[in-house]
């Protein structure tokens, strides 16, 4: 598979469902989508696809809709807001803030998609393009992080199925769960790695086969913006490492390739 | 029972990250120790069986240097042996005599072994053999087993870790220990492409529980070299001279064509070996290969010394034999505060793990708390027996591992199932 496509993917399966987040913990942009009962489609030719539904002040990011899904379209037939790529490359360069995307259907939400959707998306990428200055606010730290947690959790079954140098790792890899955790009461991740791959889940599950333990969210953010001397931080007992080692070595590896695709960090401007 | 502190070894640590990439680079690196804060990262002084840190901590050890310490630290017979030729010379002009005489050492001891060839690690000779191998045959593939190790170069660590391209692996084929019907597929879907097979003795991969070979595995694997032409290549770094002085390859009953040495020759100074049959002595000598310090005098003197006292100590057997009886006791121990420890391997380099939690954090604990006390326990790699261990080492190891079980038992974190 070619970097645009597992860029393409990392941009829709990882990137984008932060976009949850982005509604649940922002008021602002809470307060924006509040009334919205849409549903935006993702296609790229030949390509993967994905769909965000806002519903009840909440955005939820995941498959796309069957067509005969109630409630997501005129007449109940689709998507509300169909958004068409002709290819990989063209889907990253929207990501990037450089292109444009093709609405297909649903012309009548056009409003929703370049006022409210797009003003979601930059608020997006405002969270995911840190600088020093906003990272001294805790609420931009915590926010960032979060985000960043997501999008590397969210990553790694994308690496893992489709960057040539990760999908070797896939066969070493055990079963189990893995959970990543800011302490004391900081965001989690989980990795559930199993026959099939592996299942990203926002927040910790119990019994978990390996724990990866951050002191607290500065450290969460040294640590994932690879600003953390991670030797010396797990030495020190700032980052801890417990339980079956070998499969957090693994996902490291994988981890280790997401600044291939995604960085610097996307600058999302959909539809602006 | 009194708990060690670290804080030498902490800011010794933290000096080094700053002008050494990873503080402790490769197999000594604290990041598989859990937690690092339970356990010493910089040794002072070493003697016997035991190691004193920087914090000047002494420890009772069960990792041997990761296998070099056979004797035991600071062994005097050895340490002659090498001032005698170091008063001689060491890095001379040109080869010692010392070199032909562990060479015919070596070949009068090992099965099988017609020849002996020497560099500095196991991975020296790992990397050798297969290139031995591909001469031998004209042959590209290597076949090697799914999580063994044979050291660190691209070809070993696959792809997907750092520094590794495809072409690095292009030519090995990994298939799963004790499954010779994965190797038979091989063959047939590469016929006449298969250079080697390479395996250790027994598997022994890290984080996981070490299996012995099925009955019949490796006289099933020679048969399949034998009819096929590929030449059969034991690894025995890890296991040499630990299970048996004629090799490990005949202690499981088969005679490899090519096999390994490195960690036990010479108690710790720096020398490895490969061996072989007479009929791929040709194949080895067409292989260029050589390095700046491969025929360094002392460390050859020193496994010269160190072999024959291995001889004369009926090292493998002393080894088995405390290992059997460390295994038992704390297996006793284990029982008797309501744990189950599983025991695998073989005696002299047994990997250990308590069942009751499958995510290996309770015996992370269980491993800490005894190092915190004095007996280096690691969890993720197989422990090792030396000919020091002695009667007193095997009661205070056992007197801080039932303190170990009984710390865990006053934590809620140690009532089993994290």
């Amino acid at each position: 598979m070619s970097f645009e496509d597992v860029r393409a993917r990392l941009n829709l399966f990882a990137v984008l469902p932060n976009l949850e987040e982005v509604v649940r913990d922002d008021p602002e942009m809470q307060a924006l989508v509040a009334d919205a009962r849409v549903t935006v489609r993702f296609t790229v030719a030949g390509g993967p696809g994905t769909a965000v539904r806002f519903s009840g002040g909440v955005c939820t990011v995941g498959p796309p809709p069957r067509r005969d899904e109630p409630g997501t379209g005129s007449a109940g037939s689709g998507p509300t807001v169909r958004l068409a790529f002709t290819s990989s490359s063209h889907l990253n360069k929207m990501f990037d803030g450089r292109g444009q995307p093709i609405p297909v259907w649903g012309f009548n939400h056009l409003g929703f998609l370049t006022k409210r959707f797009t003003a979601l998306t930059d608020r997006m990428a405002y969270y995911l393009a840190p600088t020093e200055e906003l990272l001294s606010h805790p609420g931009y730290l915590a926010m960032n992080t979060l985000l960043t947690l997501n999008t590397a959790a969210f990553a790694v079954p994308v690496l893992l199925g489709h960057d040539p140098e990760c999908v070797p790792l896939r066969h070493g890899l055990s079963h189990g769960t893995v959970v990543i955790k800011v302490l004391p009461d900081g965001p989690a991740v989980s990795l559930v790695c199993g026959a099939s791959g592996v299942l990203p889940v926002k927040g910790e599950l119990t019994h978990p086969s390996a724990l990866v333990l951050l002191k607290d969210m500065q450290t969460a953010n040294d640590f994932l913006a690879g600003k953390l001397d991670t030797f010396v931080a797990a030495v020190t007992g700032d980052v801890q490492i417990r339980g079956r080692v070998a499969m957090v070595d693994t996902l490291a590896l994988v981890l280790d390739r997401v600044g291939k695709y995604l960085q610097p960090q996307p600058t999302t401007a959909v539809a602006g | 029972m009194d708990t060690y502190s670290f804080a030498g070894s902490q800011e010794l640590f933290v000096r080094a990250a700053k002008v050494i990439p990873c503080g402790i680079p490769g197999h000594f690196s604290p990041a598989p120790l859990v937690p690092p804060t339970a356990y010493p990262f910089y040794a002072r002084s070493g003697k016997g069986a035991h190691f004193t840190d920087v914090d000047g901590n002494d420890f009772i050890d069960y990792m041997c240097a990761y296998g070099p310490m056979v004797l035991g630290y600071d062994d005097k017979v050895v340490h002659d042996a090498a001032a005698r030729q170091r008063k001689l010379g060491d890095t001379l002009g040109l080869p010692a005599p010392v070199m032909v005489e562990l060479a015919e050492k070596l070949t009068s001891m090992i099965a099988g072994a017609d020849w002996a060839f020497f560099a500095k690690n196991g991975g020296d000779q790992t990397d050798y053999a297969t290139m031995v191998a591909r001469a031998a045959t004209g042959r590209p593939l290597i076949v090697a087993i799914e999580g063994g190790y044979h050291g660190v170069s691209p070809w070993m660590q696959g792809l997907g870790h750092h520094g590794v391209i495809a072409q690095d692996v292009a030519g090995f084929v990994r298939v799963p220990w004790n499954d010779t019907g994965a190797f038979e597929r091989v063959l047939d879907e590469h016929p006449g492409q298969v250079a080697g097979f390479i395996a250790t003795p027994y598997h022994h991969p890290t984080f996981a529980d070490s299996e012995l070979p099925a009955e019949g595995y490796w006289r099933r694997i020679r048969e399949l070299c034998d009819k096929h032409g590929v030449v059969l290549i034991v690894d025995d770094v890890r296991c040499g001279f630990r299970l048996g002085l004629r090799g490990s390859a005949d202690f499981f009953g088969f005679t490899p064509d090519l096999a390994c040495y490195c960690k036990a020759i010479a108690n710790g100074y720096p020398i490895s070996a490969l061996v072989g049959a007479e009929a791929l002595k040709g194949a080895a000598a067409q292989v260029f290969y050589t390095g700046s310090y491969w025929y360094q005098a002392v460390p050859m003197a020193a496994g010269l010394a160190c072999l024959a006292e291995l001889e004369r100590l009926e090292a493998p057997a002393r080894m088995q034999d405390y290992g059997r009886a460390l295994t038992a006791g704390l297996q006793r121990l284990a029982d008797k505060h309501g744990y189950e420890l599983r025991v695998t391997g073989v005696p002299s380099m047994p990997m250990l793990r308590l069942t009751d939690d499958p995510s290996m954090m309770l015996h992370q604990r269980w491993c800490a708390e005894a190092t915190r006390r004095g007996a280096y326990f690691t969890s993720h790699h197989n422990w090792f027996m030396s000919c020091a261990h002695t009667q007193d080492d095997l009661e205070r190891t056992l007197a801080i591992a039932e303190d170990a079980f009984a710390t865990l038992e006053k934590s809620p974190e140690g009532q089993g199932v994290s």
